[in-house]
């Protein structure tokens, strides 16, 4: 009887186990494409004529980002302050939720649109019609003319 | 939550230990079940704190691997019974452990060298499940071998797989070396005081030397690799150094003063690892209870040392190798690893003669640059990020020294001191010296003074990563 209740325990947790299993892996994949794959495909219908690409310092300095949970990241934006137009990816690594590095991004994008409120009407356009969205691990967030078509490219490629 | 925390410190733990004596049985029998029921519950809700979801994972695992050590007990003497159902046990808790931890790690590779797209949904990592899942296949694989009787109640068990001292960084603990302590375990006003003394050195250590110290390799990182000169680059490193093992030995040693104040004894995890003299030394003194675990369980059922040379440096590359992966999914750990195997058997089969001829103060620093060195595998996100660090480290044509690392120097030279003696042991040793009672009175006024500035600590800084959580 001993004998029979420890097998029954024994395959009672292999049940559980693959039902937790089964019920665990449900939700977004994480996409295996890199960011210079995802950077590329975007570029050809992003406009970066007047941005440059910035480096890693600079960009903590913009967003405060945890890079930690970073893997990796493309970032376009200009010198001039006047020019909002900005392109953003960033592949999170494997575990990380999205939630925390959007709110950043959504911070500051709040702060530029009440600084250019009131005064700089295409910019502030611009800026309202901002599009950020993350997907299999990455985050793709735009600002400019090509923002939507982009995003559309983003979501195609990832 | 981690014990370097304020809800821990002030909430969970007093509250635990307060439910864990009071009441106090006079039947011992009573009282220690109540005391592992305590500590059985409390530890659920610790781990639960943190994941919510994975405690059930846990669960199942202790519950088949409880069951599973009865079944091996119930056929000890059926010989092919015994061992398929110890090699269901392994299949099962390597398969957890793969899973969770290394699944991503294998589909990757998969798809770069089959140029496959296999897509996965990226799990969190249960955390402690290294830690965990070892201490129960050193359980399941003692009793099979008959070294240790199957626990025929589910409290002892559970408690020994659970204790949240120990739970989610180690020290590892083997089940032998604890069983006793399951059922009878004596608590004294002298070890709850020395618990609370090595939970403060602890404390104090992560709080107050690594935090501080972690900072600064962060701050290295935020600048270009190519835009830091050689000494800039060596106290990044130096500072990293620091920071994992003032992190790791604090909380190896905040668990081992928990577990003196519950009554528990744990063998000691840290040797003052960075005393070593050779790579042989330092592994005997770093992470004490990871490789007696990969000695006992790994090296030794490979053979060891005892079928010949070949065979014992493959035993040797296997055993780094798996060490390397046991401490993260990635290539640069399984490197780490491997580069620590590779100096092994350098030093056990070609510099064994000379190494005695050269004088220690030589022999320490060139251990200090080896154990640098692997940290930048250990440290770096990717392989290529640790090979680009450590052609930095190196890169004398270009830059040697800057503003930048004047600064790092003359910022920092005080707390490196300070870290190199306590990581050397120089303030155990002057601790030790003197045991009158002036000196123990003054050995808690300091204690009692580094508790207070970890709090203080605490409750202004915001940077408080615990690196060996990862695992």
């Amino acid at each position: 009887m001993k004998k029979f209740k420890v097998r029954f325990f024994e395959i009672l947790c292999i049940v559980f186990l693959v039902v937790f299993i089964f019920n665990v892996t449900q939700g977004e994949t994480y996409s295996t494409k890199t960011i210079d794959e995802v950077e590329s495909s975007v570029l050809e219908v992003f406009p970066t004529e007047d941005l440059k690409k910035i480096k890693k310092n600079k960009t903590k300095e913009e967003f405060s980002f945890d890079f930690d949970q970073i893997d990796s990241f493309s970032y376009y934006a200009s010198d001039s302050i006047m020019n909002v137009n900005e392109l953003l990816i960033i592949k999170l690594k494997p575990d990380v939720n999205s939630f925390d590095t959007e709110q950043l991004i959504s911070e500051r994008l709040g702060k530029k649109q009440a600084l250019f409120e009131g005064y700089a009407p295409e910019e502030s356009a611009l800026l309202q019609n901002y599009v950020l969205k993350s997907d299999s691990g990455f985050i793709f967030y735009a600002v400019g003319d090509g923002a939507q078509q982009s995003l559309e490219r983003f979501l195609s490629v990832v | 939550m981690v014990f370097s925390s304020a809800v821990f410190l002030f909430v969970f733990f007093p509250l635990t230990l307060f439910l864990y004596f009071i009441p106090s049985f006079k039947n011992k029998e009573l009282d220690i079940k109540k005391k592992n029921f305590i500590l059985c519950v409390a530890s659920l809700i610790f781990y639960a704190w943190g994941e919510p979801v994975y405690i059930i994972l846990m669960l199942i695992s202790v519950i088949f691997n409880y069951n599973l050590g009865l079944d091996i007990d119930y056929n000890k003497d059926k010989q092919t019974k015994k061992k398929v159902l110890i090699i269901v046990g392994v299949v099962f808790n390597l398969f957890l452990l793969s899973f969770f931890k290394y699944w991503g790690f294998i589909l990757d590779n998969i798809n770069s060298i089959f140029s496959l797209e296999i897509e996965f949904r990226a799990l969190p990592l249960p955390v402690g499940i290294s830690f965990y899942t070892f201490q129960i296949l050193s359980y399941i694989i003692d009793v099979y071998k008959g070294k240790v009787k199957a626990q025929n109640k589910l409290l002892p068990f559970a408690c020994y797989i659970t204790m949240f001292p120990q739970l989610i960084a180690g020290p590892i603990v083997q089940y032998s070396d604890i069983e006793r302590q399951l059922h009878k375990r004596t608590i004294t006003t002298e070890k709850t005081a020395e618990g609370i003394v090595i939970f403060i050195k602890g404390l104090g250590k992560k709080v107050l030397f690594a935090n501080t110290i972690g900072a600064v390799y962060t701050e290295v990182l935020t600048h270009e690799l190519d835009s830091l000169s050689v000494v800039s680059v060596w106290i990044g490193i130096l500072a990293y150094t620091m920071q994992i093992y003032f992190d790791f030995s604090g909380y190896s040693d905040m668990a081992i003063g928990l577990g003196k104040m519950l009554g528990f004894e744990f063998l000691q995890n840290f040797n003052f690892p960075y005393k070593a003299t050779s790579v042989t030394d330092f592994w005997r003194r770093w992470h004490i209870s990871l490789s007696s675990w990969f000695r006992d369980y790994v090296y030794i059922p490979l053979g060891g040392n005892r079928k010949g040379t070949v065979r014992t440096i493959i035993n040797l590359l296997i055993v780094w190798s798996l060490t390397g992966l046991w401490h993260g999914a990635a290539w640069n750990f399984i490197v780490w690893g491997a580069f620590y195997g590779i100096l092994l058997i350098l030093e056990k089969y070609v510099f064994a003669g000379i190494l005695k001829y050269i004088p220690k103060p030589i022999k320490y620093i060139a251990t200090m640059c080896i154990v640098m060195i692997g940290w930048v595998f250990f440290s770096s996100e990717t392989l290529a990020v640790s090979v680009d660090y450590i052609k930095a480290m190196f890169n004398f044509g270009g830059v040697i020294i800057d503003d930048y690392a004047k600064y790092l120097l003359s910022t920092n030279i005080i707390p490196l001191i300070l870290m190199s003696l306590s990581a050397t042991g120089a303030f155990e040793y002057a601790f030790s010296q003197r045991k009158d009672r002036l000196s123990n009175v003054v050995r808690y006024i300091v204690y009692a003074v580094i508790f207070v500035l970890c709090i203080l600590y605490l409750i202004s800084e915001t940077y408080n990563p615990f690196l060996y959580f990862r695992f």
